[in-house]
């Protein structure tokens, strides 16, 4: 499990690589809680292989950080269960998703 | 046929009258009565015409001639009452004879009255108002009978297909086939509230429970399925009999009317057969027989279920004892009480006793025997006894009567030490893919909802974090912080996974899952379906419900089951 922040055409993509659950909540809002000046965050998850409903919470706390900024999230390299969790979640009426890497 | 039942004081309008008779001058004088009162007249000269009249206008009254040629009045009314067997319209003979015999004879023909010629118009008038008053009377009768007729078989229809329901959720054949139990049950009706039921839970551990719901018939048989249901599920995921008894008490408190509860015998005997635990709620004395004696008494200790929803702690109710070989136990519900014995007495608890160590534990044919005591004895209330060898009945394996087997069956149970570890779904999943050939697809899934079904048991019943608190970014935090807290410091409590994979009749496979937890649970009947885009909470049971079918809350709300259903192809396969 481990998390990989890239400053990348004004926006700020996370990586995030393996199980994707409750473990990473400190972590995952450390790598965005101080960043207020990027217009969009990029959440990679084509490495992720596991996630969890805690993982859900995590991306809507992102959400809630970004709009705050008046900046967008973008749910990157959706495949697989991942997409399937998400889907269920309705979180494509919240988030841009693309299954592209 | 004239409906209307209250008759027209001014007249007989609408009245049909048919007078059969070959004499004109008499026939002219009757004609010219009856239409001064209104009614219509229906005329014939011959009994011949006379019945072809009837049959066709089906007349409120008849004005019958004696003698006539070819076909008698006498002859001509046998016919008409041929016709008409339910006897529905007065025949009233005019006649000249004063033999008391011929009288008789009209009578016995079917004929219901006399007139006697020459006609008086006041004795007709008064003769005519007396009959069509009992016509209406007879009318009325027969209507509210045949309606009661048509009730009466709806009902006995609808208390047959009741019945049906309910033998299908507690049958006496059913219970007849194990070995070292027989039971009779006689209904005092169609329907009965009384019931007997056996479980068996994982371990081998038989429950019987003998229940008798108050009163008899339709209401008293409604509560007989969901009490069997509880126990057979409940049964069937290991919960204790403490709290399966909480739970049917709750159930019952909730669902069933003040005035009616559920009395009822609940006998539990530990997987090895060598104890038996008991809870009497209402019932009769329960009776232990050995080598001829009566060595243990269960009297009632409880009130019965459904009475109050604050129970004392049913742990402390039970009574324990142990088993030897050739132990009976014999329970039976009051009407057992009520019955007559060979004096004509009701038996009462020592009559029953007597009985037992007579003749009744020794016969072979136990059931039968005690099926015909209680037809025989004309109880007005439901019947039932069961004789039980709890020695034979464990010897013969429990989950001998549980269902379908498993094809096989793994089993994790965890304490704090492991909750500590973490609860990784995706390794459980791996170790489940050395048991059965999984997919690459089926062992993330898998992996996923099991991810889920342990945190959930985890966070919510052993822990018993509420999720509302994840409602904002601070209080995610604080959800997590706190999980961490209490996790470190958690003592007791316990998470029990059971997966059982079946083969399924189409070949492929299902693993039902089961996670309970040691925590409170919680009232799953009032948990509302409800989307949850807008906050942080209550998504992981979506997710199983995503990949799983059939999700369902169990016990006291601390256990849930899923079903997972496994391609028929279990080669490792890539399926995205």
């Amino acid at each position: 499990m481990a998390l990989e922040t890239i400053e990348q055409d004004n926006a700020l993509v996370i990586r995030v690589r393996g199980d994707f659950d409750f473990r990473l909540h400190r972590s995952f809002r450390n790598t965005y809680r101080d960043v207020t000046d990027t217009s969009r965050f990029v959440i990679d998850l084509s490495g992720t292989s596991y996630m969890d409903s805690s993982a859900l919470g995590m991306l809507l706390l992102l959400r809630e950080h970004a709009q705050a900024h008046g900046a967008k999230v973008e749910l990157r390299g959706v495949a697989g269960e991942v997409a399937r969790i998400i889907r269920i979640a309705n979180f494509e009426q919240l988030f841009t998703i693309s299954s592209e890497n | 046929m004239k409906a209307s039942c209250a008759r027209d004081p001014d007249g007989d309008a609408a009245i049909r009258i048919l007078i059969v008779d070959d004499d004109p001058t008499t026939c002219l004088l009757l004609r010219s009565f009856l239409e001064k009162r209104g009614s219509h007249v229906l005329q014939a000269d011959n009994g011949v015409d006379g019945i072809a009249l009837y049959r066709e206008h089906a007349p409120d009254l008849v004005l019958m001639d004696v003698m006539m040629p070819e076909l008698d009045g006498l002859e001509t009314t046998r016919l008409i009452r041929d016709i008409d067997p339910d006897h529905a319209s007065p025949i009233l003979f005019i006649t000249a004879l004063d033999d008391e015999r011929q009288l008789a004879a009209c009578v016995a023909a079917g004929g219901d009255d006399f007139l006697s010629k020459p006609v008086s118009r006041i004795q007709l008038d008064a003769k005519l108002d007396s009959w069509l008053r009992i016509q209406d009377l007879y009318q009325v009768v027969r209507r509210q009978r045949d309606a009661l007729d048509v009730l009466q078989q709806l009902n006995q229809q609808d208390k047959r297909l009741a019945g049906e329901v309910r033998d299908c959720a507690a049958s006496i054949q059913r219970i007849n086939q194990q070995d070292g139990l027989s039971a009779a049950f006689h209904p005092a009706d169609i329907l009965g509230g009384d019931f007997l039921v056996l479980a068996h839970d994982p371990s081998g551990r038989c429950f019987l429970l003998l229940g008798d719901f108050t009163g008899h018939g339709m209401a008293a048989a409604m509560g007989v399925v969901p009490v069997a249901q509880t126990l057979e599920r409940m049964a069937a995921l290991g919960a204790d009999a403490e709290d399966i008894l909480t739970t049917l008490n709750r159930d019952l408190v909730d669902y069933l009317p003040v005035s009616l509860f559920l009395s009822m015998a609940l006998l539990v005997i530990e997987p090895g057969g060598d104890r038996i635990r008991i809870w009497n709620a209402g019932m009769p004395d329960l009776v232990c027989v050995r080598a001829g004696d009566i060595v243990h008494r269960v009297a009632s200790g409880l009130v019965p279920l459904g009475v109050q929803r604050d129970m004392p702690p049913f742990a402390a109710a039970a009574v324990e004892l142990p088993i030897e070989g050739g132990d009976c136990w014999v329970g039976f519900s009051d009407g057992l009480l009520e019955s007559v014995g060979d004096r004509g007495e009701a038996l009462g608890q020592q009559g029953v006793e007597q009985a037992l160590l007579g003749d009744w534990l020794q016969r072979d044919d136990f059931e039968d025997a005690l099926q015909g005591h209680a037809e025989s004895s004309h109880v007005a209330d439901d019947l039932t006894i069961f004789r039980l060898e709890p020695a034979r009945l464990a010897a013969a394996g429990g989950g001998a009567a549980g269902g379908e087997q498993p094809l096989w069956r793994w089993r994790m149970s965890l304490h704090a030490e492991q909750m500590r570890n973490g609860l990784q779904g995706p390794s459980i999943a791996a170790s489940l893919a050395c048991v059965h050939p999984l997919s690459e697809r089926a062992q993330r899934e898998l992996g996923i909802v099991l991810g889920e079904l342990l945190n959930n048991a985890l966070e919510h019943g052993v822990l018993g974090l509420d999720s509302s608190l994840k409602d904002d970014a601070s209080g995610f935090s604080a959800y997590y912080g706190e999980r961490e807290r209490r996790l470190r410091t958690l003592q007791g409590g316990m998470i029990h996974l059971d997966i059982r994979c079946y083969r399924m009749p189409d070949t492929t496979h299902a693993l039902r899952l089961f996670v309970i937890d040691s925590g409170d649970g919680f009232d799953y009947r009032r948990r509302a379906t409800q989307q949850h885009n807008g906050t942080l909470a209550g998504r992981g049971l979506s997710i199983v419900e995503e990949f799983c079918t059939g999700l369902r809350f169990l016990g006291r709300g601390n256990a849930l089951e899923a079903e997972y259903r496994l391609g028929g192809n279990t080669n490792p396969i890539r399926e995205d």
